[in-house]
């Protein structure tokens, strides 16, 4: 049923945008992936050996004038790594008016970005998503309007958001009835240097999914995040903190990660990467924080990113010493491409 | 384990940087500004036999993207830079340095039958909109007019947009083409076309029209009178230096702007 309404909302889509629009991007993006997975104790025992498609994005962009454009992106994901099949949902579906009085300001309204953190410009240098997206802090997309712009110069970007607070993987099992507010902003000093930060506010009320008078818990949600990055030549540097607070219970961590990119000094369409992660559940709990680190390369095969192959190991180190520590190894293909229809 | 990881850095570096890039100077961009750079690259070139440049074309948004991200030295552009892709340029760590290298004269071309020779910039609007769509409305033969444009990756597409039309909506069935090229070549074949080139492009084989009683012409952009006159641009990261710096020096010398001149453009000076 799910999918026959996402089939007739995609339908109805393409026909407006081809009927209105005054041009159209079409863009497919597929993520193939080999993924084994170690539990060392005392030796290595392989405990996952996968291949599956974890993420596939079909975009639909139609610009309806200079200053009125759509985005509509549906996302087809495997189910538990794949085991238990797939499925599709809607990743956005938002239009965005720049026709403002304000300059380089613009408004998203409907299934938007979240501009939490990094969460909505992160481009996946290693196959694992971002800090926040990871440890469910925020979802990368959801229902709601933001008002967005530029400061003078490229010196920075600001956005601020009213959503529903829920993303865009939730639909049933629970109604939050309050909206969540979020204020994001990005300075850019120098070229180069990106320091920013946002804020996200949240009075969050669950009811009974069977009787919207049972109360199942009403909580106040504060989570923040600080971010530095730092690009020149072939480095790029980057690192946030992140916490997300419910209530009296805080949980919090850092994301650090290293780029080379050897392109900018051999010619050659190779990037090295390190990633650090360090993420605690509850910071008065003992024994529920891990530690992660991701290194690997990526492979750039045609220009524009149009294939990159990328290797990676993982490791998972847990605080808790009953549990095993992970070790992985990711071999992904990412391809993707698009067209615009005029 | 931190050590070991920060040893592996640091060796990768030193490896890396044993590398250095050689003598070659990418370019992309602007397909309204390539013959430009082109002829400039040769004539670069064979002063300078160990240094090599490659210019490609894709239109003024493609060479910026391609510079933001570190793709290429230099972006053609036929328009200015955005804000959104100021932005951008500094998140990379690229310093945007625009340097302007030609001026030019949006040219208004129809096929040499054509008997209309003049044009205001509404009538120009009423056309590319569709509110007017029969040569005979503007004095003309009892033709269809057939309205020819630039894709949307184009600088010219985009100075025209803004200029002429105001932001306002295309004729649903205006014909969008990749280059200056494709334009030129389909109002040559089409007696009812009416499309618009950078003035480099414009031949014999088209008839250019009187913009409010005004000719596109290099005295005209100059005096300010030619009403769709443009800049075109360079654009790199930071202040031009070294191999790339020596060559934006050579487009902007006496000799540059010579060629400038001999592809048809408004030099400088």
């Amino acid at each position: 049923m799910k999918l026959k309404k996402l089939s007739l909302l995609f339908l109805l889509t393409l026909i407006f945008s081809t009927i209105f629009a005054g041009e159209t991007k079409y863009g497919f993006e597929i993520w193939s992936r080999y993924h084994a997975t170690f539990e060392n104790e005392n030796e290595f025992v392989l405990t996952k050996n996968q291949i599956y498609s974890p993420r596939g994005y079909f975009t639909v962009e139609p610009k309806f004038r200079d200053d009125i454009k759509g985005r509509f992106t549906l996302d087809f994901v495997s189910l538990k790594d794949g085991v238990e099949g797939a499925s599709v949902r809607l990743k956005y579906a938002y239009l965005d008016f720049s026709n403002l009085p304000l300059k380089n300001s613009n408004i998203n309204f409907g299934l938007i970005k979240n501009f939490f953190g990094t969460i909505y410009d992160y481009e996946y240098p290693v196959y694992e998503t971002e800090l926040s997206d990871k440890e469910k802090v925020v979802n990368s997309a959801d229902y709601g309007v933001s008002f967005n712009g530029l400061f003078p110069g490229g010196f920075g970007f600001y956005a601020l958001s009213v959503m529903n607070g829920e993303g865009y993987k939730k639909t049933d099992s629970s109604v939050d009835l309050n909206p969540a507010f979020l204020a994001n902003l990005r300075v850019v000093p120098f070229a180069g240097l990106t320091l920013g930060g946002s804020i996200l506010y949240e009075n969050k009320t669950l009811l009974s999914p069977e009787s919207v008078d049972t109360l199942i818990s009403d909580s106040l949600r504060m989570a923040y995040v600080g971010l530095v990055k730092f690009n020149y030549n072939f480095l790029s540097l980057s690192f946030e903190y992140v916490s997300n607070k419910i209530d009296s219970v805080e949980g919090n961590g850092y994301s650090g990660i290293g780029l080379i990119n050897a392109k900018n000094l051999m010619n050659i369409p190779l990037e090295f990467i390190v990633r650090y992660d360090n993420w605690d559940k509850n910071v008065d709990n003992d024994n529920d924080s891990h530690q992660r680190i991701i290194a690997g390369t990526n492979l750039n095969f045609f220009k524009d990113n149009g294939i990159i192959m990328q290797l990676s190991y993982d490791r998972t180190m847990y605080e808790d010493t009953t549990k095993v520590d992970l070790n992985g190894m990711v071999f992904q293909m990412k391809w993707k491409f698009s067209n615009t229809i005029q | 384990m931190k050590k070991i990881f920060t040893l592996i850095l640091i060796c990768l570096i030193s490896f890396l940087s044993v590398f250095p890039k050689n003598n070659e100077i990418t370019v992309s961009g602007s397909t309204t500004v390539f013959p430009i750079v082109q002829k400039a690259s040769e004539v670069f070139m064979d002063k300078n036999p160990s240094i090599n440049i490659t210019v490609r074309g894709g239109g003024s948004g493609v060479g910026i993207s391609n510079l933001i991200e570190g793709k290429v030295d230099i972006a053609n552009s036929s328009r200015k830079i955005k804000e959104k892709e100021i932005y951008q340029a500094k998140e990379n760590g690229i310093n945007i340095y625009e340097t302007v290298i030609a001026n030019d004269a949006l040219s208004i071309v129809v096929h040499p039958s054509n008997p209309v020779s003049e044009i205001n910039l509404k009538t120009l609007k009423d056309i590319y909109t569709g509110k007017i769509r029969n040569w005979k409305e503007l004095g003309g033969k009892d033709m269809s007019i057939v309205v020819v444009s630039r894709d949307v990756s184009s600088g010219t597409f985009e100075v025209f947009n803004e200029k002429v039309l105001e932001n306002t909506k295309y004729r649903e069935d205006a014909l969008l083409l990749a280059s200056n090229n494709a334009v030129l070549s389909t109002v040559k074949d089409t007696p009812g076309a009416i499309g618009y080139l950078g003035i480099g492009f414009v031949n014999e084989s088209v008839k250019a029209l009187k913009i409010e009683g005004v000719y596109p012409s290099k005295e005209s952009v100059n005096n300010k009178t030619y009403k769709i006159a443009r800049s075109l641009y360079l654009y790199t990261n930071g202040k031009p230096k070294g191999n790339i710096g020596k060559f934006i020096e050579f487009i902007l010398s006496d000799e540059g702007q010579k060629i400038v001149e001999e592809t048809g453009y408004i030099p400088l000076r």
